[in-house]
């Protein structure tokens, strides 16, 4: 048991008892009764005065009660707390986040939560130093991990250990988490092992997701009970209920709060405790680059655009000076300016609680800028952030990305002659353009020799291919009339070359590579299933992010015949557009074949006279032919696995990493190489023997393909940390100390005290004294 | 023990006494250790000789005798002329002292009602059987004077009697003004220097006297062969409240809760006030203090020759005197 205010209440002992027993002296409450004559009584009295000096004090009752109350009065002012050791706070889970955010040096900032530190209004000529606790990163303080693990070592010191007469010890574990969760100590009561486990967490360069971690620790909390429990029967056969099962364990949550994934994760009243403990400050000042792309124009490959979007969470615009480094050499440098962080409109300035501060917080001002250059060759491009000034965080002051060769694409259109497509695909900027009927590609693919094609145009035809049931990777769907067949022998990605094998079916399907197709269905293997010509409608929602889709303007098309599609669940299929009957676009991709289908006629619709059809076009085209290297120009982001699929072949895999780290690696049959969960930003290089791809750099017989690894999360760089995690059924509130694991003891002793002087009353009445 | 407030008082001469009692007390005479001289022939042996039945002595006749008490029968025998001397009968001087004062006025049953009727009962005995009868009333009174009704003989005074003790007993005021110290030797010294004749005193009091009964009872039994003053057969009727022989029997008779745990008590004589927690360990503290007082009072009495007489407040008054008196000799 604890005293909260041990000192005040002896101040006010030393006042009270004193003056009770004084007032008891004083006899203030005394009544007046005459007698004939207080000769004798005052005789008595002197008798018992000569015994003892207090002895009007004892035997009183009445005294020995009040003194009660006024003590147990007294405790009460003192705030004793009891620490409640409820089963469920015999096991914890302490989930600390190491995500990028966390680097942020403004871990001695007060703990956000408070409200000033949530909200502070942007004025126009705001110097960041007026805002409310602002962190200043200047002085390179403690990160907020290191805040955390301090924090997280505490709640470590406090469990409770085995001692004479309680030999029950509180249990912890450790679990960290960026966009993983990894267990950095099961459960122990070890404290030694605890403080050492949080200290050897190590900050990532990764955005935060919580879900991971959380179903981790929700699988050790032992919330669960399992069927087999419920099942259980007793002697007499009868149903034995449930076995209790250990109890669950309190999550402690150490973090910033930037977790977007926060509000989607479902506790379960009653079994899931969270507490959160939040570092870092709600107003920290931060410049970050949150977007890099690299493009090519489509007119002029030779013309590469580098796009870096900003972000600044600072209440002042700021000036921020870049620099792109090309293959370690700084070619360009420019300045820009970002916008202010801004105060969300419709939102009250004044939040009443932290959940509306959280709802409150600024929006961080944006800013963008491209640099543009003239470099055919590819290369490895860095954009940094050179301006000196207040910003918490340094890990998304560096972005990387790589430039693609300029490289004009091969593409083959295969038709019975169709004027949109074929004058569509003119307009672009390709090396090669082929126009095949189907039997000279039938001819072309049967020979093996589609391979100098980047990507394949099907206007209303497809080839007929082998259909490989099991290849495909669709479930147990089978063409009607047509076994499914065993899996082919030989590499998957290879073009078939043996038509007459006899464990194979053919028909009309997609050919190994990259295939926009119009107006065609592939055979059901891939797990479509056409189920006819379906009528008029509109497309009612597509993927606008997607790179095919996102100038394609199909939302505002109408289309005269559509085509009703099923999609089997569990392939390698996803819709990109929906009309009012089903799936109206979609991407296949599997291990051999990545492909963009239009099910319907585009002529019998009215998007051919759209600018957006030659925007879908060309989309399409580039979308497919990037994606034959299974890395977007974008790269990776870290915390996710980098996979890459090299070209069939590829022998003495090496991956490279930013700290110079070089890991051999095993390719899958279909070439695809997998490393990670990678931790660090940076440029990654996988360098192979065996055939290259466009976008690779090729030195003798060997290939090298660098891939960049970022954060690039403005979730990440909006370093305000959080007082209030608002999760899906309950909004969490930070807290420095466990609250609730302390049980006040104060209203409960007022209460004892009350009794007490009721008790009082009554003995009074009851003449108990005598 | 406690001050008895509003107790109903009496006040016609048939409350004070009552007629059955009065029916007993025909029976009874007051008697007395002591043979006193009175002024007047009465119906008690005096001293004096002279004309009563009771014949004594002869003695040889001297000129200027009263030839009616010569003894004609011895002068035919003898020749010689002796005459006889009868021990004359006269009556007694009673004195009834009641202490009125506040003291007094409290108790339950009230001890000053119960000290009036005493005194009724003994002014009545005395008047009855012809005997002079005195009485004094003192405290109670704001200007601290002593009530005083003359000698007076006869039964036809007995209304008299009951007259001055009802309408002098009592306090004059409802506040209590009887706060002078050295009342209770004040007033008996008053007393004793008037007394002119022999006779007997009854003092009526609980002797809770603040400055001591001692002194007061020494002027009253004063006097006598040594002193140039009559002496007086001193009787003390000690009353006293059953609260102040046992306050824990009053407080389980009563109920009354007045007497627990912090009391203010107030001394209703002198005003003064005594503040005291009431536990059972002060209770019988109390308790042996009083034994050790009416032992004290006894002894005291005693040795000046005083009769001592303890009379509760809740007592019959016939039993005290039918019973308690005649024992000791007060009343034959």
């Amino acid at each position: 048991m604890t005293f909260a205010t041990p000192i005040l209440a002896a101040i006010a002992a030393a006042i009270a008892i004193p003056t009770l027993i004084i007032l008891y002296f004083l006899k203030l409450r005394r009544r007046d009764v005459e007698v004939s004559s207080t000769l004798l009584w005052k005789k008595a009295v002197q008798d018992l005065q000569a015994n003892a000096p207090f002895q009007k004090l004892r035997n009183n009752i009445l005294l020995m009660l009040q003194l009660l109350a006024l003590i147990i009065a007294l405790v009460a002012i003192a705030q004793p707390e009891f620490r409640h050791r409820g089963q469920s706070e015999a096991r914890r889970i302490i989930l600390i986040d190491r995500s990028a955010s966390m680097s942020a040096t403004d871990g001695d900032a007060p703990i956000a939560g408070s409200d000033s530190a949530a909200v502070s209004t942007p004025s126009s000529d705001a110097a960041s130093s007026s805002a409310p606790p602002v962190a200043d990163p200047e002085k390179k303080g403690k990160s907020r991990l290191d805040a955390a693990k301090e924090a997280a070592i505490k709640l470590v010191e406090s469990l409770h250990e085995p001692s004479l007469f309680d030999d029950t010890a509180e249990e912890a574990m450790v679990i960290a988490f960026d966009l993983n969760a990894s267990v950095i100590k099961s459960f122990t009561a070890n404290k030694a092992d605890l403080k050492s486990a949080i200290e050897s967490i190590q900050p990532s360069d990764a955005p935060t997701r919580l879900q991971r971690a959380f179903d981790l620790a929700r699988a050790y909390s032992g919330a669960k009970k399992f069927e087999d429990q419920v099942k259980d029967t007793d002697e007499s056969g009868k149903p034995a209920g449930f076995i209790p099962a250990p109890p669950a364990a309190a999550i402690h949550i150490f973090s910033d709060g930037r977790i977007p994934d926060a509000d989607k994760i479902q506790t379960v009243e009653g079994q899931d405790r969270v507490v959160y403990h939040s570092v870092g400050a709600a107003a920290a000042p931060n410049v970050g680059i949150t977007g890099l792309r690299a493009e090519r124009a489509f007119d002029n490959p030779g013309r590469v655009n580098i796009f870096v979007g900003l972000q600044s969470t600072d209440t002042a615009e700021r000036s921020v000076d870049l620099e792109l480094l090309i293959d370690g050499d700084v070619v360009a440098a420019r300045s820009t300016r970002v916008r202010a962080a801004t105060q969300p409109t419709g939102v009250d300035t004044a939040p009443a609680t932290d959940g509306e501060a959280v709802k409150a917080k600024l929006r961080p001002g944006l800013g963008g800028l491209v640099f543009g250059l003239d470099r055919a060759e590819g290369g490895a491009a860095t954009v940094r952030i050179t301006t000196s000034g207040t910003d918490a965080l340094s890990n998304d002051n560096v972005a990387f990305v790589t430039i693609p060769p300029a490289k004009r694409l091969a593409v083959v259109l295969v038709t019975n002659g169709n004027f949109f497509v074929k004058t569509a695909l003119e307009g672009l900027n390709l090396s090669k353009l082929d126009v095949r009927t189907p039997d000279e590609f039938q001819k072309l693919l049967d020979d093996g020799q589609t391979t100098q094609y980047d990507v394949f145009v099907f206007d209303r035809v497809l080839p007929n291919v082998k259909i490989n049931a099991l290849a495909s990777g669709a479930p147990a769907a089978t063409v009607p009339g047509s076994p499914a067949a065993p899996a082919a022998p030989g590499a998957p990605g290879a073009p078939a070359k043996n038509p007459a094998s006899p464990v194979a079916t053919r028909g009309p399907g997609l050919p190994p590579g990259r295939s926009l197709v119009l107006g065609a269905v592939p055979s059901p293997p891939l797990g479509v299933t056409d189920l006819g010509e379906g009528q008029g409608t509109v497309i009612v929602d597509f993927a606008r992010d997607h790179p095919a889709m996102r100038l394609s303007s199909i939302d505002k098309i109408n289309i005269s015949k559509s085509r009703k599609i099923a999609i089997a669940p569990n392939t390698p299929v996803k819709p990109l557009a929906r009309d009012s009957f089903g799936p109206a676009v979609l991407e296949i991709a599997d291990a051999t074949t990545m492909a963009i289908v239009i099910p319907w006629d585009v002529a019998d619709s009215d998007w051919p006279f759209e600018p957006g059809w030659v925007l879908f076009l060309a989309g399409s085209v580039y979308y497919l032919s990037e994606a034959q290297s299974g890395v977007a120009s974008e790269g990776v982001r870290v915390g996710e696995t980098l996979s890459t699929r090299l070209p069939p072949g590829a022998k003495d895999v090496r991956i490279s990493t930013p700290g110079g780290e070089t890991v051999a690696l095993e390719a899958a049959p279909d070439g695809s190489v997998s490393f990670g969960p990678i931790f660090d930003r940076g440029l990654y290089s996988v360098r192979w023997k065996g055939q290259a791809t466009p976008i690779d750099v090729t030195s003798g017989d060997s290939a090298t393909r660098r891939i960049a690894a970022n954060l690039l999360d403005p979730q990440e760089s909006d370093v305000g940390a959080v007082g209030t995690l608002v999760m899906a059924r309950e909004d969490v509130q930070s807290q420095r100390q466990d609250a609730d694991l302390t049980r006040k003891l104060w209203p409960w002793l007022l209460l004892g005290a009350l009794s007490v002087v009721m008790l009082e009353w009554y003995v009074y009445n009851r003449k108990v004294a005598l | 023990m406690l001050a008895s407030g509003a107790i109903k008082r009496p006040s016609t001469p048939d409350e004070l006494i009552s007629s059955q009692l009065s029916a007993a007390l025909d029976r009874l005479d007051l008697s007395t250790r002591r043979v006193f001289a009175g002024k007047l022939q009465g119906e008690r042996r005096s001293k004096t000789r002279g004309r009563s039945v009771e014949f004594e002595d002869f003695r040889p006749y001297v000129p200027g005798d009263d030839l009616r008490h010569v003894d004609w029968n011895v002068f035919a025998r003898l020749d010689r002329l002796f005459i006889k001397i009868f021990q004359e009968e006269q009556d007694l001087a009673l004195n009834i002292v009641l202490d009125a004062s506040a003291s007094m006025d409290a108790g339950n049953p009230s001890k000053l009602i119960f000290a009036q009727r005493v005194a009724m009962a003994l002014g009545y005995l005395g008047l009855v059987n012809n005997n002079r009868v005195g009485a004094w009333i003192f405290g109670g009174r704001s200007d601290n004077t002593i009530r005083r009704l003359p000698p007076m003989r006869g039964r036809t005074n007995v209304q008299r009697l009951a007259r001055f003790l009802l309408d002098e007993t009592f306090p004059d005021a409802p506040s209590r003004p009887d706060r002078e110290e050295q009342s209770f030797t004040r007033s008996l010294r008053t007393i004793a220097a008037s007394r002119s004749t022999r006779g007997v005193l009854v003092l009526i009091t609980d002797l809770f006297a603040p400055e001591g009964y001692e002194n007061g009872l020494s002027l009253l039994s004063g006097g006598g062969s040594s002193s140039s003053q009559p002496a007086w057969d001193v009787t003390v009727i000690q009353t006293l409240s059953p609260g102040e022989c046992d306050p824990q029997h009053e407080l389980a008779m009563s109920g009354d809760r007045a007497v627990i745990g912090d009391l203010r008590l107030t001394d209703v004589e002198t005003g003064r006030s005594a503040e005291i927690t009431i536990t059972q360990e002060l209770i019988a503290r109390y308790r042996a203090r009083f034994d050790a007082f009416q032992r004290d009072a006894a002894t005291f009495c005693t040795r000046r020759g005083i009769q001592h007489v303890v009379a509760r407040s809740d007592s019959d008054v016939a039993v005290l005197l039918m019973d308690e008196l005649r024992r000791m000799g007060v009343v034959a």
